[in-house]
């Protein structure tokens, strides 16, 4: 049963170790008497209710031992014969306890769920940093794999082209792998229909470089990348699982894959595949990409290109060489590259660790949440401190009782910590339940943008640290305070305490290093939503709005036809085919352009190509800014194309962009060289391709007519915002393209919203914490002032008795609050301020020192203790002078 | 004084009578949940055996598993024989209350 680990762990504390296995066991049986479903609620169930019986059943013992043979038969008992008087008095100190936290529920909560909650939080993030950030990769030996890009001389990067990946596989006593992919999409023909699948088209020794063992079957083989080879492929386990019910004999079978047969060859794990490749060279990881691989079945021809950046790489170095000497040699090829081939002349090969490719990017953001978390943690445990210190002074008059009675000292530390590792323990469990609730959270807040997000799970080791640090605390919280009571009883005898001035003066210090602390958290949190906003208004140089994407795979030819006819739907207003949406990371190439001289020796100027049909422009709604949009974009009505002004800005700063001719390799490559070249017909407005924080590149649109691609998207634009015409559309596809797949139609605002998830996933996580700081703060102030103005009753009376009025004495309690909080804000600004640096790369559009922020987050403070301090000022203003002076 | 059964615990040991007078946690559960026809709590049995065991009315200690049955050690639990007698004064007891009311007999 999975999670019996866990179960043990939980019913330790309750049953003792031996027991605790004992009865997981008996439930692990009985749970495999049941449906598997069935088993996995049952078992929790059951889990579940021991903790609550054995409490109850140890609060019954006393009554049990009375009822069977009195107190004095206990000795004689056959088990525990000697441990029975010591188990006695727990169970009396556990009835205590438990009577005591209930006749004081507003403490007992308070306490509870502060700690349940903000450790809950803090090991749900430690679980994601853990399992996302620290875990090895789910390779063989991950530190040996290193992925290579090609740095351009004006510091941009960009991807491999296929005659690099080649000239990697001549350092071969350095790397033991070279493995080169580029992302890939297909319909893929099964029982329930055809579905959209995405992955990989890998070079055959992809798997080897990856060290990674198929689940099932084999990976490819060299002769699998040859032109004209058996088409195969290989699917992901996801994949696999989902419509293959993880059958290991579909090993062999021949399935439909973008209209034509494809064997399978093999299964490989779930793991973190590197498919797909950003034009800037990132490997840009989603979990959505891990569907199939094919492999790459270039000419020996093209495999020579050193002009189509299209391929990402990763080379796994042999025993015993160092990343150093690997970057030794690819600096040596390097210059043997830029003396050989005038394409590479102003490039660099360079690699970097694989792992950073993969979780670098992540890490940042991962780690300081988890530092932020840090000091809400550290803020929850002052103020839960705090409320121990408090009651324990509290319990003075009670403990003299007590010791009057014959307790001993001990025997009063032994009470405390019973006490607190009651709460501590049940914190604990509500932090179970917490940290869960956080990770399903997490992952649905950014379900694919951090990898191995969907796997992280609060297992076992998680709950370790979880019990650890619970054990301490109540350790912590049960010993000083005990101390403390103890020292105060043996000074003040059983006089009921007032709070003295050093002890004000130590709850005051508490609430300002809360303030402190927490305006670091809060200052954040302000600038991470400042940020955000600002992102949000970015314009990304297009309308979203109404508009839907529909993949489309496996339509060929008749997606002419399928544009068409929706174009004449009710409710469509305009629609458009389109190799992908706007916020797509294309694939990028050279040109040239005709009539300017290039320097000699260099390769040219690069973009991103995007390939589009008619009508694309007014259906995404980018603005022409300079020229008209051709009629028809199509090779067969003339050999136009569409630029960015990005472009005409870098390579026109004297004008003249439109009419000028352009010529393309990529396109000479599949059509010839007469079908090259391009007139520029009208430029238009920027697009930020890759999401609002990134400056648009330099971009040019191509008739999409020129391209053999897979598949394409078809972009509708509905005249109202509802989603009727996406059931008109797809029924348009299935008639016109019987077995195409249209099963994905998303509305590009979601893709917009889904660009921002990382930044809104920072912002959603601080401001949570800067809530949770808010709230500990106001208890804080609360507690201190309200503790405040009892002990002052009888001076307030008597100061009322001699006059002074009401504003006087409200100010003086406010003073009370807000001193500490006036100290803590002005440390915790310093304090921000001196990290503010570290905050620099999660913020867009705003200074990390923005003095907005700094404002409003001392504002938001001192509102929360004025606030805090209402309820405790108005009970002292309605303090009647006669009498506080007659009590005591 | 006398052992006061509880109608979980004497439910529990008579279950254990049934199955020969020894038994461990999970045949109790199963026992229990076949023939009241409900869902029946482990933990309500775990800490009813252990209780029954505290009063000294079961005897308990780890024993291999028997022959054809799965692989692990498990506490398994006794009737004393003198529990025995606990059991049939409770039945006296009940037997005792219901006299005179014969009529709400089925």
């Amino acid at each position: 049963m999975r999670g019996a680990r866990l179960a043990r762990l939980l019913l330790r504390p309750f049953l003792g170790k031996a027991d605790a296995s004992e009865a997981v066991a008996d439930l692990e049986e009985l749970a495999g008497e049941k449906g598997p479903f069935e088993a996995h609620w049952y078992f929790w169930w059951a889990v579940m209710g021991y903790p609550a019986r054995v409490v109850v059943d140890a609060v019954r013992k006393p009554l049990d031992l009375l009822g069977s043979r009195g107190w004095r038969g206990i000795g004689g008992g056959r088990r525990n014969s000697g441990r029975e008087g010591t188990m006695e008095g727990m169970i009396r100190d556990i009835w205590y306890a438990l009577r005591s936290l209930q006749r004081n529920p507003a403490f007992t909560a308070m306490t509870i769920g502060i700690l349940a909650l903000s450790t809950g939080t803090a090991v749900a993030i430690f679980s994601v940093v853990d399992q996302v950030l620290l875990e090895p990769l789910p390779f063989d030996e991950p530190d040996a794999l290193r992925s290579v890009w090609l740095r351009h001389d004006d510091g941009s990067r960009t991807r491999m082209t296929p005659g690099n990946v080649r000239d990697l596989e001549t350092l071969d006593n350095v790397f033991e792998g070279v493995a080169g992919f580029q992302g890939s999409t297909a319909a893929l023909g099964t029982t329930g229909g055809t579905i959209a699948i995405r992955g990989g088209a890998v070079t055959p020794g992809y798997f080897a470089t990856l060290g990674v063992e198929p689940l099932h079957g084999r990976t490819f083989d060299p002769e699998h990348g040859v032109v004209g080879a058996a088409r195969v492929v290989i699917l992901g386990q996801r994949l696999w699982e989902r419509e293959f019910s993880a059958d290991p004999r579909v090993v062999g079978r021949v399935v439909d894959l973008g209209g034509a047969s494809a064997e399978v060859l093999g299964v490989v794990p779930e793991s973190l595949y590197p498919t797909s490749v950003a034009l800037s060279g990132e490997l840009p990881f989603t979990d959505t990409n891990q569907d199939f691989f094919v492999p790459l079945t270039f000419s020996e021809e093209f495999w020579g290109s050193r002009r189509s950046h299209i391929l990402g790489a990763v080379v796994r170095l042999r025993d015993g060489v160092t990343a150093a000497q690997a970057d030794e040699a690819l600096s040596a090829l390097t210059m043997q590259l830029r003396e050989t081939d005038p394409l590479n002349r102003s490039e660099s090969l360079e690699a970097s660790s694989f792992e950073e490719e993969v979780v670098g990017d992540v890490r940042f953001a991962l780690l300081s949440l988890l530092g932020t978390m840090g000091l809400v943690l550290i803020i929850a445990a002052v103020n839960v401190g705090a409320l121990f210190l408090l009651r324990g002074d509290d319990r003075t008059s009670e403990i003299s009782i007590r010791r009057a009675l014959g307790s001993s000292s001990a025997h009063v530390v032994r009470q405390f910590l019973v006490e607190a590792a009651i709460v501590a323990s049940a914190a604990s469990m509500g932090a179970l339940v917490v940290g869960r609730v956080t990770i399903a959270v997490m992952q649905s807040l950014v379900p694919y943008q951090i990898p191995r997000l969907s796997a992280v799970h609060l297992g076992a080791d998680s709950a370790i640290p979880l019990i650890a640090v619970g054990a301490a605390l109540a350790l912590l919280l049960g010993v000083v305070p005990a101390w403390r009571a103890l020292r105060m009883q043996q000074v003040r005898g059983t006089r009921a305490v007032t709070a003295s001035r050093a002890q004000r003066r130590l709850h005051g210090s508490i609430v300002g290093v809360q303030a402190a602390l927490g305006v670091i958290v809060i200052v954040g949190a302000v600038l991470l939503v400042r940020s955000f906003n600002e992102l949000r208004v970015v314009d990304l140089g297009f309308s979203e709005r109404q508009t839907w994407v529909f993949e489309v795979r496996g339509a060929g030819d008749r997606m002419s036809d399928v544009v068409r006819e929706v174009r004449a739907l009710p409710g469509v207003a305009s629609a458009a085919i389109a190799y992908d949406h706007p916020l797509a990371r294309n694939w990028g190439d050279g040109f040239r352009i005709e009539g300017q001289a290039r320097p000699e020796g260099t390769p040219g100027p690069s973009g991103s190509l995007r390939a589009v049909g008619t009508d694309y422009f007014t259906t995404v709604g980018i603005d022409v800014v300079e020229g008209r949009l051709p009629d028809e974009l199509d090779l067969a009505a003339a050999p136009l194309m569409v630029i960015n002004a990005a472009l005409r800005d870098t390579h026109f700063p004297d004008g003249g962009a439109v009419g000028s001719t352009i010529s393309v390799p990529t396109a000479a490559r599949m059509f010839g060289e007469d079908a090259s070249s391009f007139t520029v017909a009208a430029v238009v407005e920027n697009v930020r391709f890759l999401g609002p924080e990134n400056d648009s590149e330099p971009a040019f649109y191509l008739p999409l007519s020129h391209f053999q691609v897979s598949g394409s998207n078809l972009l509708v634009r509905s005249e109202d915002p509802g989603a009727e015409v996406v059931a008109r559309v797809r029924n348009v596809i299935e008639a016109a393209a019987p077995g195409s797949a249209a099963n994905s139609a998303r509305r590009l605002e979601d893709i917009v919203f889904d660009m921002t998830a990382r930044p809104r996933f920072n912002m959603m996580l601080l401001v949570t914490f800067a809530g949770m700081v808010l709230l500990l703060c106001g208890l804080g102030v609360y507690g201190l002032v309200g503790r405040s103005v009892v002990s002052r009753l009888r001076e307030i009376g008597i100061r009322m008795a001699l006059g002074a009025d009401q504003t006087d004495v409200a100010s003086s309690v406010m003073r009370t609050a807000l001193k500490p909080i006036v100290l803590g804000c002005v440390a915790g600004l310093g304090a921000a301020w001196a990290l503010s640096g570290l905050v620099q790369s999660l913020l867009f559009g705003v200074s990390p020192t923005d003095p907005l922020s700094y404002l409003l987050s001392a504002l938001f403070m001192t509102a929360v203790a004025v606030v805090a301090t209402v309820v405790p000022t108005v009970r002292a203003l309605m303090v009647d002078p006669a009498h506080s002076l007659r009590g005591d | 004084m006398p052992q006061v059964l509880g109608g979980f615990e004497h439910r529990v040991l008579l279950v254990l009578m049934r199955l020969g007078g020894s038994g461990y946690a999970v045949p109790v559960v199963r026992e229990l949940e076949r023939l009241e026809n409900r869902t029946v709590a482990p933990a309500a049995v775990y800490v009813t055996l252990r209780r029954l065991e505290r009063r000294g009315l079961l005897t308990s200690s780890m024993e291999p598993p028997g022959p054809g049955e799965g692989g692990r050690e498990r506490r398994v639990f006794r009737v004393e024989p003198s529990t025995v007698e606990v059991l049939r004064a409770a039945r006296a007891d009940l037997a005792r209350l219901w006299k005179g009311l014969e009529a709400l007999e089925p």
